[in-house]
């Protein structure tokens, strides 16, 4: 079903239940999300998405994170303000002083006028630049994995191996946790053969054509098994497999 | 095994056969095995009485009672005698003979075990002559000190489940209508009219429909649910069961505080007596209603008492709040609609079904119907439960039933609501305690915690005391209540140790409003408030820290230094002996002084000085 909304005055049709969030990037505007994923279930944690919405019929305007609002007919929504941008920066500076360095923070600092530190960094981090946002752990269990877990209370709250252990005892070494995560905090090395991440290393599978790493064998494994495959099926990269498509259609004798 | 009770008819009987066996005029030594008299050795003179009181045999038939709190845990062991009502306070196993040769036997009232009310310096002999109890209004809380909690037979003889069978006969829109009109408000903090979250759970399609009670009470110091589910677990039952009625309902779960193993066993056990009595479980009292009830322990962490979070923690995941879009009422445990309810707010039902809608909304005000249970805490004379109308004013329990500060002290501020509560100043007192008033005051309801603070409490200590509470017991989820609140904590702790300035001041207002203004749950948009009511009613004391590096209560180490005042210290030494330092030097019957490179500001000195020579400046 599709609903009218305002988005900063203009008139917008979105499907019902989408996120405001999700509804506004479409309208083409720029609004800083740290922990929003649309293949992932939703936690709101990084609280930048801030928007102001006002239900029809009711006369006040909330304050409210966007990733985890849904649209719905009448709604009317601003995206910026001074009242978002003051809220806004304010949440960037706490997790400024988590991860300082890194590259999407400044990025947001520099638009949001964020300039001096006014609060200590954060020093005793498990993992250095981590912003906790769950990305890595949603993405893993999206995935069926669920190697890893977030712990803790308050501002000792951490992501990994569950219960704290050192290594991820369900990790196949997928690297889409390294992919999901907006800080590239999480340590991940690979050599020509080998992939170290989450406390494991793991063997890489060469493609078969070109000799490049595909991805690691216990990945592949489990991949083949869901797909109830034998184990050595088509051990090929993406581009060796675009190659071989291009080919075949190029090839005379189709 | 009993036999299941066939109609409401059936349990009248059941009942009137228990009249029998107990009359009204029984005698009966009530002592109370709530969780802070046990602290205080109450199991062991209850022992001690049973076995006296069976010693008598048909001398006379007394019995020997163990029930929980009734309220007046400052006094426990506490000790009640029925029909009498004599009350005899910090009862000893010592005092055991005494009491049944003097009071059970001869009828003479052991006076030094009575309270002494303090205004008037006279004994009380009898409960509603005691200025704790007679302040209150104990709708919910009376019947503690009368029945024995382990038994279903001692609830029905005092009417328990008649409220039930009124219900079934009234019929479920009846009810609920009725429950509507009581304007009863959720206990649990929020203070959400009851009757609409009802309304809206039967409403809501689904044939499966849960109801919950909280009863995971996680605000430190308070134990007004742990006080009902342990020293009557039936009536919460009963509330639980007519909202099934109510709502359509077949299942229920009770969720408790891992710390409270008691109130675990007690609910527990009158389950499966209810379940035995045909009063829950198939064909209800031979009605068409199915109703069952599962008790499951707590995660133990404060949030899981937040709505969200807790249907997760139920459901086998990690207890963290989420944004809830639709409802619980229409979405909640695995789904299905649902309805959560505090104990307290459980606890009222069964006397607004039999007394009714009119009657209770004639308690309180009109916003706030019925009466609320306070868990009295701090710097006050009479410490405990305090059950009284809504609308009843800060002063009236403070100094009413709470008997004022001790020690001669001036009453400085006094929190409601719990950790995340404001603290109210003097000026404050005459305020009704009621949902809307507290919150406009800059505090809240929340579940009824109550902490009195006197005037040697540092306004900036509290507030940082409260945040530390509060930062660790964030879930983590959202960044502006994870980090937001112990950069808080910390600012704070900049300014008890000398090192704030009016920017931090300026800073923990910016940073307080963020946090309050965009973190997910409840935790964190209501965590600000100690900070934000003490900078609001206590604010010179903050700039005192920081303008003139002073802590006028003489509380923050940092900022003050022990001395001896010359004039009024006559050298007994008695500061010297004692200070774990050796900071105090002087000759005996000379004037001390005190060696400020070696003194830790223990107020050791101040302590054990009898002539109040110790200054803190
Ligand atoms: C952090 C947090 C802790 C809470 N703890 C409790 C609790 O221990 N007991 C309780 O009844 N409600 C607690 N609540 C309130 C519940 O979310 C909910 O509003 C309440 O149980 C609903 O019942 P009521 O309508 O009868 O008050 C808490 C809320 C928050 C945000
Ligand atoms: S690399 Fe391991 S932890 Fe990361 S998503 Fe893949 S399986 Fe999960
Ligand atoms: S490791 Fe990366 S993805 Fe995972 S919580 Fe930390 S910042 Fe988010
Ligand atoms: S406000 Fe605090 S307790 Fe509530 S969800 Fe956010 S981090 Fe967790
Ligand atoms: S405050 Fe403690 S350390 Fe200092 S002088 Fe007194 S007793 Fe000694
Ligand atoms: S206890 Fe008091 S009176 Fe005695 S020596 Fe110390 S300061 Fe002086
Ligand atoms: S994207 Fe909405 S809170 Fe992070
Ligand atoms: S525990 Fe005995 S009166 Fe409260």
């Amino acid at each position: 079903m599709n609903v009218e909304l305002i988005v900063d005055d203009v008139q917008v049709t979105a499907e019902a239940g989408e996120s405001v969030l999700d509804v506004a990037r479409h309208a083409g505007r720029d609004i800083p999300a740290l922990c929003h994923h649309e293949a992932v279930p939703t936690i709101a944690s990084c609280r930048l998405c801030l928007m102001e919405v006002r239900r029809p019929g009711r006369d006040w305007v909330q304050l409210t994170t966007s990733c985890d609002y849904p649209v719905s007919a009448g709604l009317v929504v601003v995206t910026d303000s001074a009242r978002i941008r003051k809220h806004r920066a304010m949440n960037l500076e706490l997790l400024l002083r988590r991860a300082p360095d890194a590259p999407v923070l400044r990025q947001l600092a520099a638009q949001l006028d964020v300039t001096e530190p006014r609060f200590a960094p954060v020093t005793d981090a498990p993992l250095p630049d981590c912003i906790l946002c769950e990305l890595c752990v949603r993405v893993c269990s999206a995935l069926g994995y669920n190697a890893l877990a977030a712990i803790g209370r308050g501002a000792h709250k951490s992501v990994g191996p569950p219960f704290g252990q050192m290594e991820a005892p369900d990790c196949v070494g997928c690297g889409s946790c390294y992919e999901a995560c907006p800080t590239a905090c999480i340590p991940m090395e690979d050599t020509a053969t080998t992939r170290a991440i989450w406390g494991r290393t793991f063997e890489l599978l060469a493609c078969e054509r070109c000799g490049r790493p595909i991805t690691t064998e216990a990945h592949a494994a489990t991949m083949a098994a869901k797909a109830d495959l034998p184990v050595k099926s088509d051990h090929l990269c993406d581009v060796c497999k675009r190659r071989i498509v291009s080919e075949r259609l190029a090839s005379p004798g189709r | 095994m009993t036999a299941k009770l066939a109609d409401p008819g059936a349990l009248a009987r059941y009942r009137d056969a228990l009249g029998d066996l107990r009359s009204p005029r029984q005698e009966v030594i009530a002592v109370c095995v709530g969780t802070g008299c046990r602290a205080n050795g109450a199991i062991a003179v209850y022992e001690a009485l049973r076995a006296k009181v069976e010693a008598l045999g048909a001398v006379r038939e007394v019995e020997a009672r163990a029930t929980g709190c009734q309220g007046f845990c400052q006094g426990g062991p506490l000790l009640l005698l029925v029909p009498e009502g004599i009350v005899y306070e910090h009862v000893r196993i010592e005092d055991v003979s005494e009491i049944v040769e003097k009071t059970v036997l001869g009828g003479e009232i052991v006076e030094r075990l009575l309270c002494v009310d303090s205004a008037t310096n006279l004994q009380c002999r009898r409960d509603e002559e005691i200025p704790f109890y007679r302040h209150q209004q104990r709708l919910l809380l009376r019947d503690n000190g009368l029945l024995d909690p382990t038994s279903i037979d001692d609830y029905i003889a005092l009417g328990g489940y008649s409220a039930l069978s009124r219900a079934l006969e009234m019929g479920p829109v009846a009810v609920l209508e009725e429950v509507k009109r009581s304007g009863l408000r959720g206990r649990g903090g929020a203070g959400f009219p009851t009757g609409r979250k009802w309304e809206a759970c039967r409403n809501a399609s689904g044939d499966l429909k849960y109801v919950v009670c909280n009863a995971d009470e996680g605000d430190p110091g308070a134990f007004m649910d742990d006080a009902l589910l342990e020293g009557n677990p039936h009536s919460v039952l009963e509330g639980m069961i007519i909202g099934a009625l109510a709502m359509g309902a077949r299942e229920g779960h009770v969720y408790v505080r891992q710390e409270y193993p008691v109130a675990v066993e007690r609910i527990t056990r009158a389950i499966s007596q209810a379940r035995e009595l045909g009063l829950l479980g198939e064909a209800i009292l031979g009605s068409e209603l199915y109703f069952d009830v599962q008790v499951s322990r707590g995660g133990g962490a404060f949030v899981c008492g937040e709505a969200s979070a807790m249907m997760a923690s139920l459901e086998g995941r990690r207890g963290v709040p989420r944004r809830r879009l639709i409802h619980l009422s229409e979405r909640g445990l695995w789904g299905r609609p649902t309805n959560l309810n505090n104990v307290e707010t459980w606890a009222n039902v069964p006397h607004i079904v039999l007394k009714g809608s009119g009657w209770f909304s004639s308690i309180g005000t009109e916003g706030s119907t019925g009466t609320k249970i306070f868990s009295l805490v701090g710097k006050v004379s009479n410490t405990g439960l305090v059950e009284v109308p809504m609308g009843t004013t800060l002063r009236e329990i403070v100094f009413g039933a709470g008997g004022g500060i001790p020690d001669g002290k001036a009453f400085k501020a006094v929190q409601t609501g719990g950790p995340s509560g404001g603290c109210l100043p003097a000026d404050r007192l005459d305020v009704p305690v009621d949902f809307d008033t507290l919150e406009a005051e800059g505090s809240m309801m929340g579940s009824g915690g109550m902490i009195v603070m006197d005037e040697d409490t540092c306004m900036v200590d509290v507030a940082k005391y409260f945040l530390r509470f509060l930062a660790s017991e964030s879930c983590g989820n959202c960044t502006s209540c994870r980090d937001g609140l112990a950069l808080l904590h910390d600012l704070l702790g900049d300014i008890t140790e000398g090192s704030g300035t009016r920017q931090t001041i300026a800073l923990v207002e910016e940073l307080a409003d963020t946090v309050e203004a965009t973190s997910l749950c409840a935790l964190g948009t209501s965590a600000v408030n100690p900070v934000l009511s003490t900078l609001r009613y206590f604010r010179d004391e903050y700039l005192a820290h920081v303008d003139e590096k002073r802590c006028p209560a003489g509380v923050c180490k940092a900022l003050i230094t022990f001395s001896i005042d010359a004039e009024r210290c006559n050298g007994c030494t008695l500061c010297a002996a004692r200070c774990p330092q050796d900071a105090v030097i002087g000759e005996k019957k000379q004037p001390h002084t005190i060696t400020q490179g070696l003194c830790i500001k223990c107020g050791i000195c101040r302590d054990v000085c009898k002539r109040d020579a110790v200054l803190v400046q």
